[in-house]
């Protein structure tokens, strides 16, 4: 039990995490070899067995969650709601092609310049938020989505044409980023660094303020919190993560256009922190590995069905995306229904559950 | 000059219907708090009803629409039975992701049923061009505007007039007033689905007359958010008011500038207006409590 | 011993580890490399089976044309099956969808490169999906064969895995703009253009604009049109205010349809050609005759109503496997000789079947006759557009089905082979 403000702060608290933070780090070390050989301390398994899932998958996967965890951190800890993901990545990609691409930069000072850049324009975006609240917030992010979109484009069609922005493969250190290996090294450290630096936020006087603004402002600022002054603080924090990602993003695909940026690119990442949990770092991270995850593991397991089988074998031959579509859909549905603080609350329950066993209701 | 108010006219013909859709989601809003993000989703269900109506069943027109739109609200009803009934209370973003994973469901149901490619009606509203005042005017433009001026003008004689409808409002006002005073929430929230369902169904059955019948139709509902929100998202007529406007101030971008630059001028003037007169046009500030 | 939460839960995981390694004992896992002879497991050259991967638009906002080029395609995969498949082997497909999104379409590729490996790749028809995915199969030398639509930068330079099924933009263009010059009789045209934001948009506008300079002509207005939009007033509007000698459009057939309605409507009769991306019944049957005989479309494949012999084949095929639907549908029949190709490229193989020995297969596929829905398929070691050859097609109201103006050869003199072949 904690007695003092230190020993909550404390990043592990208690032994038995030690233990299974280090049995989970041992796991996710040992993770590459075992996806790219296909095998499991000499076993050999399956496609199936494995999900279908490739270090190229588990790569996107990392990135979602540093993406995520910087929406969570404004929407679900500050309580703004914000369309402009997708400007923030663009913003990330546009500095790295002006910075590497026409100039030739380093590649962490590319990815600085892209967070500091990203934390500019979000100070500025944040501004609204001073004035309008809820919905109406909502929509002036969305002014700036497509603001952004446009000065993307027209930055792509004057310098690079049509075919889209194509970017040099970096290098961290002398270390070449060459193959999945290496940047999956790359991004399980962005991503510890981004959760890490989240927590630690959030578990000290101004992150709690945060959830102060979002739960009440008015009382917020009867307690002397500068309600306008945090806001701005987690646009500027939420988007240096975003844009920083935004260009991780483009440098591991290598190529990017306007098209990349769209709506449903936003959707995408507000579905994975409402189906996660809003307002819960861990929620970020189970929200990200369900959402890119499961639709590939659904594929998969829809392409071993064998074509032959009379109604669903050819359902899912020839309408294999369709199928996947529905499946997700209704278990996002039934999530919702019946667990509306999402993957979060679902582990919660279920920790509750073991530990209090039997006495858990 | 004559252009202007050509793209003008164009404007309106295009903005009724994003008024039509934003009017069924201001009306499903307002009455259920339900963000529904598969407002453009049931817009597409809408028109392939028609086509079903037209190409399976043979029917001639004006029957074919009354029926597609008398299955959309059916739709509609259910949908709000199965999955929005339980859903009463629960925060406002766990039921936008509800909509949002409806919108797939529907959507991938779609095309599982129809296919994936376009389909055009066999028979359609007359779309014969005349000119008027020197502007060139399609017959199918003024019925669109004229459908949607008497659903809007039904639509406020039922609320101020009819007993239904005074009790729908009183459910969006407060629903725990309303249940107090005697009246059935339950109803209320199935006739307010249906009726959404059924505009959003005549917006796509307008959409199929104008162009194609295709999966890409549910493009429209992203328009019908801004539309709402202009208008006030309290207000049904506003709604309608803020798709013309939306409408008209699209066609005129197009025309004058780009058609990439459309959609940053229609946001962009959202936002100047939002930053001015926060609750829309026609919306009333809400009194906050603290 | 106590049953503590603690040991329930590792008692948990165990089981799990145990029946997850239950799962697949019959498993030969990741080192089934084959010795020697003519399986290729690296590659998915199997014993009595071949993979072969598709990876095209299922769910994103490009799929109304190519879940029917998907059709077209496995239409022909499910024939070569049922006739004993290809050198005693059957050919697996394993599809992935790339939703029109780079990181699919990257995700996807790798899966298929070497998760899942295939001996050659169908699809990519998205551009911008298509560049992403370009400078890994060239590194990989994956056979990619076939995509709906082929951007520059796969075919200049010469890429040794690339091959074409379907004409390039710049041959389109030539035919195109040859033929509606001959037509009308003109040597500086005046051109109005109405194209689709996309990528391929910028292409076909650029292409257009060389070959006016030198040729001769101008563009007098140059619109362009979100796919998604509900009209094309403004942009019609401002082309016919222009007053060009005809209108070139490269868009998506609903938006044809919008084109045409805004002219309709404006009463301009100005001659419309299009790229084939806008064929098809849906343009045509937006307006009425005497608006939609101003609209031609030039296209390298055959619509399946015109009676040639391949057509007839083509109906009874996607009849047989379910498809009568969608082979009316122009996309279904690209599909449908992309997949020919495919088959005869795999034949030509031989039991030795690797990526390499494909791509050779695919080289020495000459005058593949395809019975008329287009003309024969040639590739070469130089050469990896396929088809070159392009006409124009109009729709004939009276008949209600589509009609070819002239022959493949008439055109071939305007076309120029900017891209290769």
């Amino acid at each position: 039990m904690d007695t003092n403000y230190k020993q909550q702060m404390r990043l592990f608290r208690t032994r038995g995490r030690v233990v299974w933070s280090l049995i989970g780090l041992a796991a996710l070390l040992y993770l590459p070899s075992v996806l790219d050989n296909r095998s499991i301390f000499g076993y050999g398994l399956t496609d199936t067995q494995l999900l279908g899932i490739g270090l190229a998958q588990i790569n996107f996967t990392l990135l979602a969650i540093v993406a995520a965890t910087a929406l969570n951190l404004l929407v679900g800890y500050t309580g703004l709601l914000s369309l402009g993901h997708a400007a923030f990545f663009s913003i990330g990609a546009i500095v790295a092609a002006v910075l590497d691409v026409q100039h030739s930069t380093p590649f962490l000072l590319v990815l600085l310049a892209a967070g500091l850049v990203g934390a500019l324009v979000g100070a500025f975006v944040g501004l609204p938020s001073l004035r309008l609240r809820g919905l109406y917030l909502l929509l002036s992010t969305f002014a700036l989505h497509f603001i952004a979109l446009y000065v993307f484009r027209e930055y792509q069609t004057r310098n690079f044409g049509f075919s889209g922005i194509a970017y040099k493969q970096p290098s961290v250190l002398g270390f070449p980023l060459d193959s999945d290996d290496h940047w999956y090294f790359l991004l399980l450290i962005a991503a510890a660094l981004t959760l890490l630096t989240c927590r630690n936020l959030l578990s000290v006087r101004s992150g709690r303020s945060l959830v102060a603004v979002r739960d009440h402002d008015v009382a917020a600022a009867a307690l002397g919190i500068p309600v306008g002054a945090q806001r701005i603080k987690a646009f500027a924090i939420s988007s240096f993560i975003t844009s920083a990602a935004g260009a991780l993003y483009v440098y591991y695909l290598g190529n990017t256009t306007a098209d990349a940026y769209t709506l449903e690119f936003v959707i995408n990442y507000f579905a994975i922190i409402i189906i996660g949990g809003m307002g819960s770092l861990l929620g970020s991270v189970l929200g990200a590995i369900l959402w890119t995850l499961l639709p590939q593991v659904l594929s998969t397991l829809a392409t071993s069905v064998d074509p032959t089988t009379p109604v669903l074998g050819n359902l899912l031959a020839n309408y294999q995306g369709q199928m996947v579509g529905v499946i997700l859909g209704l278990l996002i549905i039934l999530i919702m229904v019946f667990k509306p603080s999402g993957l979060n609350g679902l582990w919660l329950d279920l920790r509750r559950g073991v530990t209090k066993w039997p006495y858990s209701s | 000059m004559v252009e202007f108010f050509q793209f003008v006219i164009g404007g309106l013909a295009v903005g009724s219907i994003y008024g039509l859709v934003a009017l069924g989601f201001v009306l499903i809003f307002k009455s259920t708090d339900v963000f529904n993000f598969a407002q453009g989703d049931l817009l597409m269900v809408g028109a392939y009803l028609l086509f079903t109506c037209l190409a399976t069943f043979s029917l001639p027109m004006i029957p074919a629409i009354l029926v597609a739109l008398a299955m959309a609200a059916l739709i509609g009803v259910l949908l709000q039975v199965i999955v929005f009934r339980p859903m009463i209370g629960k925060p406002l973003l766990t039921v936008v992701m509800v909509t949002i994973a409806l919108s797939l469901i529907i959507r991938s149901v779609m095309q599982i049923i129809y296919g994936a490619q376009e389909r055009t009606l066999p028979s359609r509203l007359p779309s014969d061009a005349f000119t008027f005042l020197g502007l060139h005017i399609s017959r199918l433009d003024v019925i669109v505007m004229a459908v949607t001026a008497v659903t809007v003008t039904a639509f406020a004689l039922f609320f101020r007039r009819s007993k239904l409808g005074l009790e729908m409002r009183a459910t969006a006002e407060s629903v725990e007033a309303a249940v107090l005073s005697g009246i059935d929430a339950n109803k209320v929230f199935i006739l307010a689905f249906g009726i959404g369902t059924a505009t959003a169904a005549l917006g796509g059955v307008l959409m199929g007359n104008l162009q194609t019948v295709s999966p890409q139709l549910n493009a429209l509902g992203l328009l019908a958010f801004p539309a709402a929100v202009l208008g006030g998202l309290t207000s049904i007529p506003g709604a309608v008011v803020g798709g013309l406007i939306i409408g008209v101030i699209q066609q005129l971008s197009i025309g004058y500038i780009s058609s990439t630059a459309a959609n940053v001028v229609v946001y962009g003037l959202l936002l100047v207006m939002l930053l001015v007169r926060p609750y829309g046009l026609f919306g009333r500030p809400t009194v906050e409590r603290v | 011993m106590r049953l503590t939460p603690r040991f329930g839960t590792a008692l948990t995981v165990g089981a799990l580890a145990i029946g997850v390694a239950a799962c697949g004992s019959n498993s030969s896992g990741g080192s089934g490399a084959s010795s020697g002879g003519t399986n290729n497991a690296k590659e998915g050259v199997k014993a009595n089976q071949v993979d072969y991967g598709m990876v095209y638009d299922q769910t994103g906002p490009t799929n109304v044309s190519q879940i029917p080029w998907a059709h077209g395609f496995l239409t022909q995969i499910k024939k070569a099956n049922d006739a004993g498949g290809i050198n005693g082997r059957k050919i697996n497909i394993i599809a992935a969808d790339e939703k029109a999104e780079v990181p699919t379409g990257v995700a996807a590729y790798k899966k298929l490169s070497t998760q899942t490996p295939v001996v050659g790749i169908s699809g990519y028809g998205s551009s911008s999906v298509q560049e992403a995915v370009l400078p890994l199969i060239t590194k990989d030398n994956m056979p990619l064969v076939g995509p709906q639509s082929i951007t520059k930068e796969a075919l200049v330079p010469l890429h040794k895995s690339i091959f074409a099924v379907l004409p390039p933009y710049s041959d389109q263009v030539d035919v195109l703009l040859g033929y509606e010059n001959k037509k009308l009789g003109l040597t500086a045209p005046k051109v109005g253009i109405f194209r689709i934001t996309a990528a391929s948009g910028i292409e076909v506008d650029n292409l257009i604009k060389e070959r006016l300079k030198k040729n001769g002509g101008t563009v007098v207005s140059d619109q362009e049109g979100d796919p998604a939009a509900t009209s094309a007033d403004a942009q019609v509007q401002k082309i016919v205010a222009a007053k060009p000698d005809y209108i070139i459009l490269h868009t998506s057939p609903p938006q044809t349809a919008s084109v045409m309605k805004a002219l309709q409507k404006l009463g301009a009769k100005i001659p419309v050609i299009s790229t084939f991306a806008g064929g098809g019944p849906t343009g045509y049957q937006a307006v009425p005759k005497d608006f939609g005989n101003l609209l031609e479309y030039t296209a390298g494949v055959t619509p399946s109503d015109v009676s040639v012999p391949g057509n007839a084949q083509l109906l009874a095929d996607a009849t047989k496997y379910g498809y009568a639907k969608e082979a009316t549908n122009t996309a279904f029949t690209f599909g449908y000789l992309s997949g020919m190709a495919v088959v005869q490229g795999l034949k030509n193989a031989g039991k030795t079947l690797s990526r390499a020995s494909f791509i050779k297969g695919l080289e020495q596929i000459n005058g593949l006759d395809t019975g008329g829905i287009s003309e024969p398929i040639t590739y070469g070691a130089q050469d990896h557009v396929g088809l070159s050859a392009t006409r124009p097609y109009k729709f004939n109201y009276d008949t209600g089905k589509f009609e070819a103006i002239g022959e493949y050869s008439d055109y071939n003199s305007y076309i120029t082979h900017e891209y290769g072949g």
